[in-house]
């Protein structure tokens, strides 16, 4: 009974996430081709955006909210990964530049963080006895990378780190 | 083991490169840690860095408040009604959701690390194209592919 319940819920929420991302895909398009390009179809425009940074593309309210609601979804089901969809977001749709978005999306995160650690610590998800020696590395890593490695930041070491994540999502699968 | 593994990925967040994504993964795979436990523990351990990152940034004068504000404010709904399916969905389920997220984060990453690439070499390209009348611009998209293609 259990088990048949999870999987209604399981392809409810696929169903969900593709109703979602059909409605912003319109929406993103439709103010596109109202707005900024009249005749570039979608395809271009996702591949590459020079139009964009020739005239700042802005989202209204509207279309940041389902972003918003993604990104919260996300961060909160998955446990983190909230950033990492929010800075490419607020480049791309909103005309902020590579740092400020990086700034804004730690504003952004930070209380969905809060919000979500509270509801898995209220429905004892964190066992923290196994915990903390980890969280307390983590936090001594963060310092240590923050003030030295800026600089070693670059194409190859974004490459390695892709395939990485690739490898460990295929392996998490089966 | 576990000290080695946090600090890694501490190093790799500091890094800004997000490093939760990764932290995640290698509790489960490498220490046997399930999906949830592994998701409070990656949420509790970023919520320092990120107060700490945040108020340096607020001092650089980065973060544009009034346009970001309905993302933190729509997301919060979504983020506690995120984390409370993560009670009733079954872990496995979790645990492959989570790995399609990932491998799906990494074809990404690797997309755009090749597009910008090339996108230095297309932009007078299509600069060029511009003047054209308006059908013309229709097509682009696969005049692009077509170059991309030579």
């Amino acid at each position: 009974m259990k088990k048949a319940i999870s999987k209604i819920i399981f392809y409810l929420f696929v169903f969900l996430q593709l109703i979602l991302t059909t409605i912003l895909i319109v929406i993103i398009t439709g103010k596109v081709y109202y707005k900024n390009l009249k005749y570039a179809n979608i395809f271009y425009q996702f591949t590459n955006n020079i139009y964009m940074k020739n005239k700042k593309f802005k989202s209204n309210f509207i279309v940041k909210g389902l972003f918003g609601l993604a990104i919260g979804f996300v961060n909160g089901f998955f446990g983190g990964g909230g950033g990492m969809i929010a800075v490419p977001v607020m480049k791309k749709f909103m005309g902020l530049t590579t740092k400020q978005s990086h700034a804004s999306a730690i504003f952004v995160i930070l209380p969905l963080s809060i919000a979500s650690t509270i509801t898995y610590i209220t429905t004892n998800a964190l066992n923290i006895s196994n915990g903390l020696p980890i969280i307390i590395s983590v936090i001594v890593g963060g310092v240590v990378g923050s003030f030295l490695l800026k600089n070693l930041r670059s194409k190859i070491i974004e490459f390695i780190f892709a395939l990485v994540m690739i490898v460990a999502g295929i392996r998490l699968i089966f | 083991m576990s000290i080695i593994i946090g600090i890694l990925a501490g190093i790799i967040c500091g890094m800004g490169m997000g490093g939760g994504t990764l932290l995640i993964p290698m509790l489960v795979l490498f220490l046997g840690f399930d999906q949830l436990n592994a998701q409070s523990i990656n949420l509790v351990a970023f919520l320092p860095t990120a107060i700490i990152a945040l108020l340096i940034q607020i001092k650089s004068g980065l973060v544009q408040y009034k346009q970001v504000w309905p993302l933190a404010l729509f997301g919060l709904v979504s983020a506690i009604g995120g984390a409370y399916l993560t009670q009733i969905i079954e872990p496995n389920i979790l645990k492959t959701l989570f790995g399609v997220f990932l491998a799906g984060l990494g074809i990404w990453q690797l997309v755009e690390i090749f597009v910008n690439k090339k996108k230095q070499t297309l932009k007078p390209i299509l600069k060029t194209k511009k003047r054209f009348s308006k059908n013309t611009k229709k097509l682009n998209w696969l005049f692009r592919i077509h170059i991309e293609i030579n």
